[in-house]
């Protein structure tokens, strides 16, 4: 993948706020997010054996600094915010009967999100659910996330018109660049296709 | 016929949300919990009996709504523990992000032993294998970086491991200009202080 690296930097930039925004866990970005760390990795090694005397030097080399710390801040934020969500939805994630639900999740998350799942179980059960008759236990029902809720997106490209309004079949006309506040559900099936990005 | 509701339904319960209102953690309310168990028993026991005893009668709206109300009561006090258990995990989960493996004591003390203080130790274990898996420090960097360097002043005696490998101590009362990203643990922890 010969991306430069300012280029995935502004990918991992959208993806992090398309993540923030949205109302649901979005697809991981697997092999964007395993290029920025490669690419990190190879930069501080690069930086590594600098023994500076120069003040100029050292200056230089405390911006590239500072600008790896600011690309690992947007990976680390991205995997925060995605954590959080696993945290809050885990129940639907994991039993939804849609299984592209669970292929959202990178490897490492669904180890996380079934050993989390786990955990809560565990201690709902030690602490109160087993001192419960028998009948009165029912499988509850975990959070779902709300798809109705309002985002800001920017069209990336025309798209003509979309429909805004299940009952009145109200539509709007996505121009390329048009900015627009639409229920999430208006336009998740076009944010997965990447026609327009989340503000 | 006319058939008594046990009164009063699913109130005591009630009490567990509003201890949450006030404390960030108030103290595990076990008793509390156990009233409400037993409330739940009775209930059950109550529906039992009903069914029982007017086996024929199913069908007749005030047999069936006496029964409805109390399970409606079962189900309310279950909702209730299982919320009051479960915002008490979220906030446990927000120990380990503020103050990564050195929560203060005071909290600490007002966990249930046996499960939330096991959760918590789990939960701590559970993120740290994810965190090495991903191969990033998720519990850094929670505020966005502004400056490679930054001033701070010791509050209390502690240790610093820098990103380089290398270990210092620092000395209540000194200040210095240190990498950002090596003591916002101990700033999060309240041993160092940002000096602005």
């Amino acid at each position: 993948m010969a991306v430069s690296d300012k280029s995935a930097v502004l990918q991992l930039r959208q993806a992090w706020i398309n993540e923030r925004q949205s109302p649901e866990l979005l697809q991981y970005k697997d092999a964007l997010v395993e290029h920025i760390m490669n690419r990190l990795q190879q930069q501080k090694e690069d930086l590594q054996p600098t023994e500076e005397n120069d003040p100029d030097q050292q200056f230089m080399l405390n911006l590239y600094k500072l600008e790896i710390e600011r690309v690992e801040y947007l990976l680390r934020s991205y995997l925060r915010t995605r954590l959080h969500k696993i945290d809050r939805f885990y129940q639907y994630i994991l039993t939804s009967e849609d299984e592209s639900e669970r292929e959202k999740l990178s490897p490492h998350e669904l180890e996380y999100a079934m050993k989390y799942s786990k955990l809560i179980t565990k201690q709902l059960n030690t602490s109160f659910l087993q001192f419960l008759p028998k009948s009165a236990i029912s499988r509850e029902e975990g959070a779902k996330p709300n798809l109705s809720s309002y985002v800001i997106c920017r069209a990336l490209e025309s798209h003509g018109d979309v429909e805004v309004n299940r009952f009145d079949h109200q539509t709007v006309n996505l121009l390329k660049d048009d900015i627009f506040l639409l229920s999430y559900d208006s336009i998740r099936g076009l944010l997965i296709e990447d026609k327009v990005e989340l503000i | 016929e006319i058939l008594k509701l046990r009164m009063p339904l699913a109130e005591k319960v009630a009490e567990l949300l509003q201890e949450l209102n006030r404390d960030f953690m108030p103290a595990f309310n076990e008793e509390l919990i156990r009233e409400v168990i037993a409330e739940i028993g009775a209930l059950n026991e109550e529906i039992a009996q009903t069914l029982a005893t007017h086996r024929d009668q199913h069908a007749d709206p005030y047999i069936s709504t006496n029964v409805v109300v109390h399970h409606a009561a079962i189900e309310r006090n279950k909702a209730v523990c299982i919320a009051y258990l479960k915002d008490r995990m979220r906030r446990i989960q927000r120990l380990r992000w503020e103050f990564d493996d050195n929560p203060p004591e005071d909290v600490i003390k007002q966990l249930s032993e046996k499960g939330e203080g096991e959760f918590l130790m789990n939960y701590d274990l559970l993120l740290e294998q994810y965190m090495k898996n991903v191969g990033l420090d998720l519990t850094k960097d929670q505020i966005p970086p502004k400056d490679l360097l930054i001033e701070v002043r010791v509050l209390k005696d502690c240790i610093l491991k820098s990103s380089d490998g290398k270990t210092q101590s620092l000395t209540a009362s000194t200040t210095h200009f240190l990498r950002r990203t090596d003591v916002e643990g101990l700033i999060r922890q309240g041993l160092l202080e940002h000096v602005l």
